[in-house]
């Protein structure tokens, strides 16, 4: 190390800056961690956070009430918040750099309205899905709209000559279309349909269940690894897509692949909580004023900071009114805008 | 054979043929080229698709192998380009932009090699303080002197350099072209240099390349490839060639000719 420092003084100075880097990310996972166990200490019923920490480790510790509270309702919802939130940071963080747009996340490209129509044409309809219980049509309609709508954005994306902007373009007009069409759906719908349809497109967390947080926890985990595979590509691709394309960068099936796993992640992730927006969006421009482009650190980071915001906004959706439990969609913003902005300005004074 | 060699080249943008049987003569190892000519004469085309960045069709010999047949991930290992700028809102920083390169298109390049590959690189430019500097706090100039870094690091067979100095001042302007020419004779490799200032090109480059409408106009010596008449039908201006006292050509465009 000694002689790299005499040998190599750039080296050695990249080393140290990257080593700050990692300690930034290690920071961040701390904080979510923190964010995670607030959120699940906090509640209707009082639960001290010994208690559950104690409970977690041994749920015997609990008496029953406790470990229903515990296990069955604040966990599923914490974790679900957890994985969402990082999935839609993660989805978000590769889809801007990729389409080469710092406002590209999974609304821009309409996943986020499809999965809307998809839930509202479920819930007018009454669908169910054969051999699944009734809980799960609005999922699975959500989820198979997020998905086409995905397939057509990346069927134009394949086509010669279609670059970021156009995709973005795409996506857009596809987002007004299906938000038209749920309209449509609200208009023919049943007052108490129409009623269901908005509190699904506010977002909610509290519906979750263990089986629904371990399929969007497998996605990202599938997910997170092939991303980071990509890291030094995706990377190379910030310094422009025609400077990549010359270093040897297959730049259409890095888009194509990428878009295909972000879409798949943020599918999933709308289809059980509905429509969440800003975690996509922001989550990744977080990440990037603490570390830098350099995707190795920028993209675990914008899935932390993606779990943070919506644990942060879980945590908030159950104290701001007390006695209820806010659409964690709402709260999303509210929460997420001041920390945004804070970042914002902070790193305008550095300049 | 070494060098490059163009035997006919096609590119287009959309239906507007760009280049068209393009040809040039055995470049050889070692020397640098300037590309002159008017706004879409071809110049940048030319690069790109010599680059693999623009499609393009045709016979084009490097070395002994043909580079059009090559596929982009070998071709990136032998052939650099330098785009006409770096992306200014990018928080990289100029160490990753230039490792990153170095990374994707020589894969084989690891550990103290290629890190002392970047060290040299950087001091040879003169930009190690900018090493952690993001490219968005710098200016135009010093990213293109980074553009430039990535280029030099992976010392390539063949340089494709569009418009370096355009954002430089008069010393960074022959700091730059001096750096390509050095690096060009120690690596025996080819350079082709798309540049506007001509007395500059002339000055510093071993031959030029007149291209107008996708054509190569003249071609030679940079010492006395270029007239009066070359430079009216190239740029449409009035012109004279003289010589100085150190027996450089030294073009003066007196007046703009009236449009044909």
């Amino acid at each position: 190390m000694t002689e790299d420092a005499v040998d190599l003084p750039l080296a050695a100075a990249y080393a140290r800056f990257v080593r700050r880097r990692v300690l930034l990310v290690l920071a961040l996972g701390i904080a979510t961690l923190a964010a995670f166990l607030a959120d699940i200490s906090t509640g209707a019923s009082v639960l001290p956070l010994a208690d559950i920490v104690h409970g977690l480790i041994d749920p015997g510790h609990l008496d029953r009430a406790q470990r229903v509270v515990l296990w069955d309702i604040r966990l599923p919802t914490a974790c679900m918040a957890l994985a969402v939130g990082a999935g839609l940071g993660l989805a978000g963080a590769e889809m801007q750099t990729v389409l080469a747009n710092p406002l590209a996340s999974p609304f821009t490209l309409g996943v986020s309205h499809a999965a809307t129509l998809g839930a509202s044409l479920a819930i007018v309809f009454g669908v169910s899905v054969p051999g699944l219980g009734g809980a799960w049509a609005i999922p699975v309609a959500a989820f198979a709209f997020a998905l086409a709508a995905t397939l057509i954005v990346q069927a134009l994306a394949s086509r010669q000559g279609a670059g970021a902007q156009t995709v973005v373009l795409f996506g857009i007009a596809l987002g007004f279309a299906a938000n038209a069409l749920v309209w449509l759906v609200q208009y023919v719908a049943s007052a108490d349909a129409v009623q269901q349809i908005v509190f699904w497109s506010m977002g909610s967390l509290i519906r979750a269940t263990w089986g629904q947080v371990g399929i969007v926890a497998t996605v990202f985990v599938l997910c997170l690894p092939l991303a980071l595979s990509r890291a030094w590509s995706l990377t190379a691709l910030r310094a422009g897509e025609e400077h990549a394309r010359a270093i040897g960068i297959g730049v259409e099936r890095l888009r194509l692949a990428t878009l295909a796993r972000v879409s798949l992640m943020a599918a999933v992730a709308v289809a059980f909580v509905g429509t969440i927006g800003f975690v996509g969006l922001v989550a990744p421009h977080i990440a990037r004023i603490l570390v830098g482009e350099d995707h190795r650190f920028s993209l675990p980071a914008s899935a932390l900071a993606g779990g943070l915001m919506l644990c942060l906004a879980s945590l908030a959706s159950k104290t701001i009114a007390p006695g209820t439990i806010l659409p964690v969609g709402i709260v999303t913003a509210i929460v997420g805008i001041p920390m945004f902005l804070g970042l914002l300005l902070s790193q305008g004074r550095a300049k | 054979m070494t060098g490059l060699r163009i035997d006919t080249l096609a590119a287009a943008y959309g239906r507007k043929r760009i280049l068209d049987g393009f040809a040039l003569p055995l470049l050889a190892p070692g020397s640098v080229t300037a590309l002159l000519g008017a706004n879409g004469a071809g110049k940048s085309t030319l690069l790109k698709s010599l680059a693999g960045v623009h499609r393009a069709e045709g016979r084009v010999d490097l070395d002994g192998t043909a580079l059009m047949e090559m596929p982009q991930c070998e071709r990136a290992g032998v052939v650099g380009y330098l785009p006409q700028t770096l992306p200014s809102g990018s928080s990289l920083v100029a160490y990753e932009v230039v490792a990153a390169a170095l990374r994707a298109a020589l894969p084989g390049l690891v550990g103290a090699a290629r890190d002392g590959r970047l060290e040299a690189t950087f001091a040879r430019l003169g930009i190690a303080d900018l090493a952690l500097r993001r490219l968005d706090s710098l200016s135009g100039g010093q990213r293109q002197l980074v553009a430039l870094a990535q280029v030099l690091a992976r010392a390539p067979r063949l340089m494709l350099l569009d418009e370096p100095t355009s954002a430089l001042d008069l010393r960074w302007q022959i700091f730059v072209l001096e750096a390509v020419r050095e690096a060009a004779r120690r690596d025996g490799s080819v350079a082709l240099v798309a540049i506007h200032d001509i007395n500059l090109a002339l000055r510093f480059t071993d031959a030029v390349a007149v291209l107008k409408d996708g054509k190569v106009l003249a071609f030679g010596d940079s010492r006395d490839a270029l007239t009066p008449e070359i430079l009216g039908q190239a740029y449409g201006v009035a012109a004279r060639v003289e010589s100085c006292s150190h027996g450089y050509s030294i073009v003066i465009a007196d007046r703009a000719l009236a449009v044909s």
